[in-house]
């Protein structure tokens, strides 16, 4: 049985990684994710983990990478400032294939910007921070409750495909307190990396053949090298054209291809609904009281809450785009999702957005008003 | 009949208002075994600007965590008076610490209470948000006075019992008082 508490998102995530297994957390605390480090300090030597306060964000996503390659399960926690010193690393972990898990609390920006106050600003950051072609899973939570049984997933997700996994948060839901049920671990499914089982000598630490290959920890007799540079499946230096081109499609397949996999979804009055907001983290909280109030009025509203944002939920927006009459979708930024809706838009049916950037979360009003400027 | 109370607790960095919205929550989720949220605001600086805590209750779930629609607003410091003043339905309480905050004619319902002074009378001031707790819960059913004090008494379980008991008996006159408001 799961233990019912009163939490916040930011606390709650520590304690879903701890359930998920990770033992390490290096970083370099930054509002509005403070209290992820600070938990994590606390919670993570109670269960034979280490916390190490880092020098800064660009060590401790290098620490996560150490600690993952030795077979730990590792995270960290910043927010946008922090993602942008740890861009040219998380690059790194993509190339060597390195399970990894990148908490974003997403605060104003650009730059220092705002600390306190809320914003999403990071959607395509978490898309596109690090540079050339490449997948990555971007996960999002909307309830405390998400915040640690997503947080879950993510680690799964980061040991299934062997990639980073972004899990961005907003301050909205960081800094939220209500209840959660810490889930016991008989309520939970945790994935592990696959291990090499082979002679140490046959072991090929990127070989695409089978899918994922499996991964060693640094330590065993398992010998292997990760460095951000094209690499053959032995993890050797190579510079041949067709290894390149067969490298990258790796990294962008293992993740796109998965994506029906990957791509988690809640529907809310969706079975009637020609009227739909299409929403996600703090967000989607102002689109479901939007919704609430609609269908008190009668009208046929519903809400698609996106949970992963990347890979794009391709056959799920798909299925709304098919239907609905018109789409409204809110963002506490000028627009960085709502292209990819656009762009899966067949019957060019309107697709209008709600956007703020003035730190203040969107209200359920400024819904209500799209959505009746859209019936229109 | 929605079952939804919503409370704006606010005053200054350094009052302890998210501590207060935090504990009336807490006891609404852990004790009274309803749903509650709790939405903070507040500035970089650690003390002095504006801060508040939006505490809802209610036994559906909960979407939105902004109050947008309170039930009750307390107000222990001028900028959170200039808030919030003038800006509700002329039946919604607007509590304000007298001690700190100089009203102004705004045609609702506004309640002076001396809440830094009855904080200095029990022995410490640093009891003024546990009073403020006390005031919202006998001012509105949305939290049972024996919820709250557990919730007291787990906050302050390290401090030791005497920290317990001052608290628990800030919380008791500030539920005298909003009950006494409330008639």
């Amino acid at each position: 049985m799961g233990e019912l508490r009163f939490m916040q998102g930011n606390e709650a995530m520590t304690e879903g990684a701890i359930a998920a297994g990770a033992r390490f957390y290096a970083g370099y605390p930054i509002t509005p994710s403070s209290e992820v480090a600070e938990t994590s300090a606390i919670r993570l030597p109670q269960v034979g983990g280490l916390y190490v306060q880092m020098e800064d964000e660009i060590g401790s996503i290098a620490a996560l990478i150490g600690a993952s390659c030795a077979g730990k399960k590792a995270y960290s926690a910043t927010s946008g400032p922090g993602i942008s010193l740890m861009a040219e690393n998380l690059g790194v972990a993509v190339m060597g294939e390195i399970p990894i898990v990148l908490i974003d609390v997403q605060r104003s920006g650009p730059s220092t910007g705002l600390a306190t106050k809320p914003a999403q600003g990071d959607v395509m950051q978490a898309r596109w921070g690090t540079h050339g072609d490449h997948g990555i899973i971007t996960l999002t939570p909307s309830t405390v409750q998400e915040c640690f049984d997503l947080m879950v997933t993510a680690f799964n997700y980061a040991e299934r495909y062997r990639t980073p996994v972004i899990f961005l948060a907003d301050e909205i839901i960081g800094h939220l307190k209500e209840q959660v049920i810490l889930r016991s671990p008989e309520e939970i499914t945790v994935e592990n990396r696959k291990t090499p089982t082979c002679d140490p000598k046959d072991y090929r630490p990127y070989a695409y053949d089978g899918g994922i290959a499996p991964l060693a920890a640094y330590g065993s007799e398992y010998v292997f090298k990760v460095n951000g540079s094209m690499h053959d499946e032995m993890g050797r230096p190579c510079s041949k054209a067709d290894n390149a081109d067969r490298v990258i499609r790796h990294l962008t397949d293992k993740i796109e291809a998965h994506r029906d996999e990957i791509a988690l979804v809640k529907e809310y009055e969706m079975e009637d609904a020609e009227y739909v907001i299409i929403a996600y983290g703090g967000v989607a909280r102002s689109a479901l009281s939007a919704m609430k109030k609609a269908r008190s009025q009668g009208k046929k509203v519903g809400v698609l809450r996106l949970i992963t944002l990347w890979p794009v939920p391709e056959r799920q927006i798909a299925a709304v785009m098919a239907k609905a009459k018109a789409v409204v979708v809110p963002e506490m930024n000028l627009g960085q999702y709502i292209g990819e809706i656009k762009m899966r838009n067949p019957r060019g049916i309107p697709v209008a957005g709600v956007n703020r950037v003035d730190s203040y979360p969107i209200q359920p009003a400024e819904i209500l008003a799209k959505l009746e400027e859209v019936a229109d | 009949m929605s079952t939804e109370k919503q409370i704006i607790i606010s005053g200054v960095g350094g009052q302890g208002m998210i501590l207060c919205g935090t504990l009336i929550a807490q006891a609404a989720v852990l004790h009274d075994g309803r749903r509650a949220t709790l939405s903070s605001e507040y500035g970089v600086e650690t003390r002095g600007t504006f801060a508040k805590s939006d505490v809802i209750i209610s036994d559906e779930e909960i979407y939105f965590p902004d109050a947008t629609e309170p039930d009750l607003v307390l107000c222990l410091a001028q900028p959170a008076y200039e808030r919030y003043a003038g800006t509700l339905p002329p039946d919604v309480p607007l509590v304000y610490n007298t001690d700190e905050v100089t009203p102004r004619e705004t045609g609702g319902r506004q309640l002076g209470v001396a809440i830094d002074h009855l904080a200095r009378q029990l022995g410490n001031p640093a009891t003024a948000n546990i009073i403020t707790m006390g005031i919202a819960a006998g001012l509105l059913d949305a939290v049972t006075p024996e919820g709250a004090k557990a919730a007291i008494a787990g906050f302050f379980s390290k401090k030791g019992e005497k920290v317990i008991a001052l608290n628990q008996k800030a919380f008791e006159e500030g539920l005298k008082i909003g009950r006494e408001l409330k008639k």
